[in-house]
C-alpha cells in the first residue's frame, strides 16, 4: 500500500523517482509533498548561470541599434555590407549558444532536484503564463528562462495576484503579446501618430488565458478597457523610452488617460497603479478561482476534472486570496489525486525528465537533452499559442507521437546500454500495481539496451 | 538494422481493415473524393508563379524580377495568352494542358495586415480576423464529411508532416504521419513492445493505428531526406495513403521557406528552385494517386502574396493578394480564374500590393461544396461563420 502511494506521489506530483526517492518518501508521501511547499531558501546552482532578462534584452536592444546604423550607412553607400551580415551571423550564433546553455541548465534542475513537486508547479505556472518564441518572437530565446525565474519561481510562495502582476509587467510577456507599442488613442503619443493605436492582444489573453477564462463572463468592452489600462506598459530603451534598456517602465505619454471601467469596476488614473489594481481585481474575480482550479485539477487528477475537486480547490483559492502554497497544498489533500484509476499521460518533457531521473543519467550534453525534446515536439518555450502546451492525452498521445517515443527510448537504451541494470531500475521505475507483464518482459530482455528500451517505451512508463 | 517498417510486413495484413467499416455504403461523390491541402508558408510570390505577362505594366512594375516571356529560351510557359507559369513549373503546365489545373489570381484572405503569424492563422481558421478560435476550418468540416461515410475523423483526415497544422486542429481527432527522425526499434523489440501495449486499452489501439499508417505509407521511407527532398517524400506518402481505398480522404501538407525578401531570382535562383521542387512534389502526388486521381483535388494556398515591385535586396516584401492553384482530375481546369485588378500603379493596394479581387474563403467553399458535397447552409453556419461577404466560387470542379 505505502509503496503505491509513494509511487503515486513521485509520479503524479513529482517528476518521476530518482533511484532512492521512493525509499526517501517512505510511509508519508503527503508529508513529503507538503514539506516541498514550505517557503525557504532554495539552492539552485544550475540556474545561477542564467543572465537576468533585463541584461539579455538590453544587450539585444543595443545590438539592434548598432545594426540599424550600419544598415543606414549601407543605404547611403558606405560599403559596410559585410560587417552587417557578419554581425547578424554572430548574433544568431551567440543567441543559439546562450539559449542552449540556459535551457540545458533548466533541464538539469528537473533531472536533479530533490523538490520535484515544486519544480512541477514551476512548469505548471510557466505553462499557464506561457511565453513562446514561436510565431516570430525568436529574439526572446535567451530571455525566457529568466522570465520564468523572475515571475513564477519568485512568486511561487506568495499570492496569485503577485505572480500575475509580475508576469504582466515582465518585458518578455509585454514583447510576446505585443503590448510594447500599444498606444492609447488619446495619449500624447497616440494623438501625434494617427496610424498606430491600441493593441488588444495582451489584454485579451490576460482575460481569456491568465485569469477569468474564455467563459469567465467578460465582454469585448472589458478587453478594450483592460487594453487601455495597460497602455504605456513597455520596455525602456534609453531613447524615446527613457530608462535602463531592457527593464519594465510605465510610459505615461503612451497611456490612455482617464478612468476605465473593467468588469463593472471603475479604475481611476493612477499611473502604473491603475493597472496593478485592475489585475488585483481580476485575480479576485470568482471566475478566476474556478478557472485556475480547473486547470490545476486537470493537471493533477484527470483530463476531465471532477467537479467536486475543482470546487474544493476553488474555494481554498477564494478563502486565501489566492495564496499559492495553500492552493497547492489543497491538491495534495484531494482524495481524487490518490485514486489508482485516474491516469495522466506524460508530456514529452515529463517523459524525458522522468527517464533521466529514473536512470540517474544526467550530465548529458545540452544538445542531446534539448534535441530529445525537439524530436518529441515539445521544445521549451515554443508552445504554438499563448494558451500554452495542452494538458491531455488527446494532444500528446497521437499514434505518431507514440512511435516517436518508442524511437527515442530505443536510442536511449542503446546509449545507456549496460551502464544500468534494467532489473534494478524496475524497483523504482515500475508501477507497484503493475500486473507483472513489464517485469517479465524486462527480465526476458535480450540485452540491457533492450531492457531499458522496454522500460522507457512500454505503455506503463507513458502514464503518471 | 531492421526498421519498424520492415517489421510491419510480417504483421497480419488484416488488422487495418478491421478499423474501417466497409466503404461500400459511402454516398457516391462523398466516398471517393479526395482533397489535398498544401500550405506554403512564408507568402509565395504569386506574381512569379502565375505570371500576368500580358499586363501592360508587367515589365515596368516588376523591373528586376520580370521573367522572360513565352517563346524565349528558359522563359515563361504560356497558359492563356495573358497569364503564364514560371518556367520551373513544367509538370503543372502539362496538367494545365490536360485541363487538370486551374489557377485563381488576385486572391486574398480577409486579413489585411502583413504578419506571417496572423495571416497563417486567418488562412487556417477560416475566420475574418486572427485568433478567436483554436479550431481550423477543416476540423470544423470533418463532422459534416464523416457523418455519411460512417468513418471516424482520424481515419478520414491525415496531417502528413511533423506537426498537425492549425487547419486540422480542434475537437475532431485527425490522423497524422511523419517520417521517422531516429532509427527505430528492431523487429524483436517492436514485437515485445506490441505485446506490452496489448494490455493498455488507450494506448494499445493508438500504437496499432500508428503501425497501420506506417504500412500505408509504404515503408520505404526512413530517416530524413535532404531538406530539398522532403516535400517530394511527403507527397509520395500522401498519394500512397489517399489512393488506398481503406485510407484517408483528406491530407494536409506544408512547405516553408517562401518568404523571399532577398535575392529572389527570376528564371533561376532561390525561388525558382523552390518552385521546381514544388512542381516535382505535386507531380509525384498526381502520379501516385493512380485510379483515385479523377476524384482528387489538390489545393495549394499561401498566407499572402508579395509586393509587386522589387525591394532593396532584390526580393519582395509581404503583400496582399496572391494566387491559388487548384489541381486534380476532378478540377475543371485549363483556365485562370478571378477578376484581374491590374499592375498599373494606380491599381495597387497601398501603392505596393496586388489588390484582392476574390476572398480565399470563396475558393475553399467552392471546393467543399462542389467536390465534397457540403451544403451551402452548413458552409455558412458551421464551417465558415460570418463569411457572407465571400460566396462560394463556382466552376472549379467538373460537373
Amino acid at each position: 500500500m505505502s509503496s503505491r502511494q509513494a509511487f503515486r506521489a513521485s509520479n503524479r506530483f513529482g517528476l518521476g523517482p530518482r533511484p532512492d526517492e521512493l525509499r526517501q518518501i517512505g510511509a508519508d508521501p503527503r508529508g513529503w509533498l507538503h514539506q516541498q511547499l514550505a517557503p525557504g531558501p532554495r539552492f539552485q546552482p544550475w540556474l545561477s548561470t542564467v543572465a537576468p532578462s533585463h541584461a539579455t534584452l538590453g544587450d539585444l536592444l543595443q545590438k539592434f541599434y548598432q545594426m540599424r546604423s550600419l544598415k543606414k550607412a549601407q543605404q547611403r553607400g558606405d560599403s559596410r555590407q559585410a560587417s552587417l551580415a557578419e554581425m547578424r551571423r554572430e548574433l544568431k550564433k551567440s543567441l543559439i549558444r546562450t539559449q542552449l546553455q540556459q535551457l540545458g541548465a533548466r533541464m538539469q534542475v528537473g533531472i536533479e532536484t530533490e523538490a520535484p513537486f515544486r519544480e512541477r508547479l514551476v512548469h505548471f505556472w510557466s505553462n499557464h503564463f506561457t511565453v513562446s518564441t514561436a510565431g516570430g518572437k525568436r529574439l526572446l530565446v535567451t530571455s525566457c528562462t529568466a522570465y520564468e525565474a523572475e515571475t513564477v519561481r519568485k512568486h511561487l510562495d506568495g499570492h496569485f495576484a503577485d505572480m500575475l502582476i509580475a508576469v504582466e509587467q515582465h518585458p518578455v510577456m509585454l514583447a510576446y503579446l505585443d503590448n510594447l507599442q500599444s498606444l492609447g488613442p488619446n495619449s500624447r503619443a497616440g494623438r501625434r501618430r494617427s496610424q498606430r493605436g491600441l493593441n488588444e492582444n495582451l489584454a485579451r489573453e490576460i482575460l481569456e488565458l491568465h485569469t477569468l477564462g474564455v467563459d469567465g463572463g467578460y465582454g469585448q468592452d472589458d478587453v478594450t478597457a483592460l487594453a487601455r489600462i495597460i497602455t504605456g506598459w513597455t520596455i525602456a530603451n534609453d531613447r524615446q523610452i527613457p530608462g535602463e534598456p531592457g527593464r519594465f517602465v510605465f510610459m505615461n505619454a503612451m497611456h490612455e488617460p482617464g478612468t476605465h471601467r473593467l468588469l463593472g469596476k471603475d479604475y481611476a488614473e493612477d499611473g502604473v497603479h491603475q493597472g496593478e489594481r485592475a489585475l488585483e481585481g481580476l485575480a479576485a474575480h470568482p471566475s478566476t478561482s474556478r478557472f485556475i482550479a480547473t486547470k490545476l485539477v486537470r493537471h493533477f487528477v484527470a483530463d476531465e476534472p471532477p467537479a467536486a475537486a475543482v470546487e474544493h480547490v476553488a474555494k481554498v483559492f477564494r478563502n486565501t486570496d489566492g495564496h499559492l502554497p495553500s492552493v497547492h497544498g489543497s491538491l495534495v489533500d484531494l482524495d481524487e489525486c490518490w485514486r489508482p484509476q485516474e491516469a495522466k499521460l506524460k508530456t514529452p518533457n515529463e517523459l524525458v525528465v522522468s527517464a533521466l531521473r529514473g536512470l540517474d543519467f544526467s550530465r548529458l550534453p545540452e544538445k542531446r537533452l534539448l534535441g530529445s525534446l525537439e524530436l518529441l515536439n515539445q521544445y521549451p518555450f515554443t508552445a504554438p499559442s499563448p494558451a500554452g502546451w495542452p494538458d491531455s492525452t488527446e494532444h500528446w498521445g497521437s499514434p505518431n507521437a507514440l512511435l516517436q517515443r518508442i524511437d527515442w527510448s530505443t536510442q536511449v537504451g542503446k546509449r545507456v546500454g549496460s551502464a544500468r541494470q534494467p532489473r534494478t531500475l524496475l524497483a523504482h521505475m515500475s508501477n507497484p500495481t503493475d500486473d507483472g507483464a513489464l517485469r517479465l518482459s524486462v527480465e526476458r530482455a535480450a540485452s540491457a539496451s533492450q531492457g531499458i528500451a522496454l522500460l522507457l517505451a512500454g505503455p506503463d512508463f507513458q502514464w503518471r | 538494422m531492421i526498421s519498424r517498417r520492415n517489421f510491419l510486413r510480417t504483421l497480419a495484413a488484416g488488422s487495418l481493415a478491421s478499423t474501417v467499416p466497409g466503404l461500400g455504403f459511402a454516398a457516391p461523390g462523398r466516398g471517393r473524393q479526395r482533397l489535398v491541402l498544401v500550405i506554403l508558408r512564408g507568402g509565395l510570390d504569386g506574381l512569379a508563379a502565375v505570371v500576368p505577362y500580358g499586363d501592360r505594366a508587367y515589365e515596368s512594375a516588376r523591373r528586376g524580377l520580370a521573367i522572360a516571356p513565352p517563346g524565349d529560351p528558359g522563359g515563361l510557359r504560356d497558359l492563356d495568352g495573358f497569364f503564364a507559369l514560371h518556367p520551373m513549373l513544367r509538370a503543372l503546365h502539362a496538367h494545365y494542358g490536360k485541363g487538370e489545373l486551374a489557377a485563381v489570381h488576385a486572391v486574398a484572405s480577409p486579413y489585411r495586415k502583413r504578419s506571417h503569424f496572423d495571416a497563417q492563422n486567418v488562412l487556417e481558421l477560416g475566420l475574418a480576423t486572427p485568433g478567436g478560435s483554436r479550431q481550423g476550418w477543416l476540423n470544423r468540416a470533418l463532422p459534416l464529411l464523416t457523418a455519411e461515410s460512417a468513418r471516424h475523423a482520424e481515419d478520414y483526415a491525415m496531417a502528413i508532416g511533423q506537426s498537425v497544422p492549425l487547419v486540422l486542429r480542434g475537437p475532431e481527432k485527425v490522423g497524422s504521419w511523419a517520417p521517422a527522425r531516429l532509427p527505430g526499434p528492431d523487429d524483436d523489440l517492436m514485437e515485445r513492445l506490441v505485446a506490452l501495449y496489448d494490455g493498455d486499452p488507450i494506448l494499445g489501439p493508438r500504437l496499432e493505428a500508428a503501425l497501420n499508417a506506417e504500412r500505408m505509407a509504404g515503408g520505404s521511407l526512413s530517416g530524413r531526406g535532404r531538406p530539398g527532398e522532403r516535400f517530394g517524400r511527403l507527397a509520395e506518402v500522401a498519394a500512397r495513403m489517399l489512393s488506398d481505398t481503406a485510407g484517408p480522404r483528406i491530407a494536409v501538407m506544408e512547405a516553408g521557406g517562401w518568404d523571399s525578401h532577398a535575392n529572389q531570382g527570376r528564371e533561376g535562383g532561390a525561388l525558382a528552385q523552390r518552385l521546381r521542387r514544388l512542381d516535382e512534389g505535386l507531380s509525384k502526388l498526381a502520379a501516385g494517386m493512380g485510379p483515385a486521381w479523377p476524384h482528387t483535388v489538390v489545393l495549394v494556398v499561401t498566407e499572402f502574396g508579395r509586393t509587386v515591385a522589387m525591394n532593396g535586396t532584390r526580393g519582395t516584401d509581404h503583400g496582399t493578394a496572391g494566387m491559388v492553384l487548384v489541381l486534380g482530375g476532378a478540377v475543371d481546369g485549363g483556365r485562370v480564374l478571378g477578376d484581374w485588378p491590374g499592375l498599373a500603379k494606380g491599381r495597387l493596394r497601398d501603392g505596393r500590393d496586388l489588390a484582392p479581387a476574390t476572398d480565399l474563403r470563396s475558393v475553399y467553399k467552392g471546393i467543399l461544396r462542389d467536390h465534397l458535397g457540403i451544403t451551402k447552409a452548413d458552409l455558412e453556419s458551421r464551417v465558415f461563420p460570418a463569411s457572407r461577404a465571400a460566396p462560394a466560387m463556382s466552376g472549379l470542379i467538373k460537373a
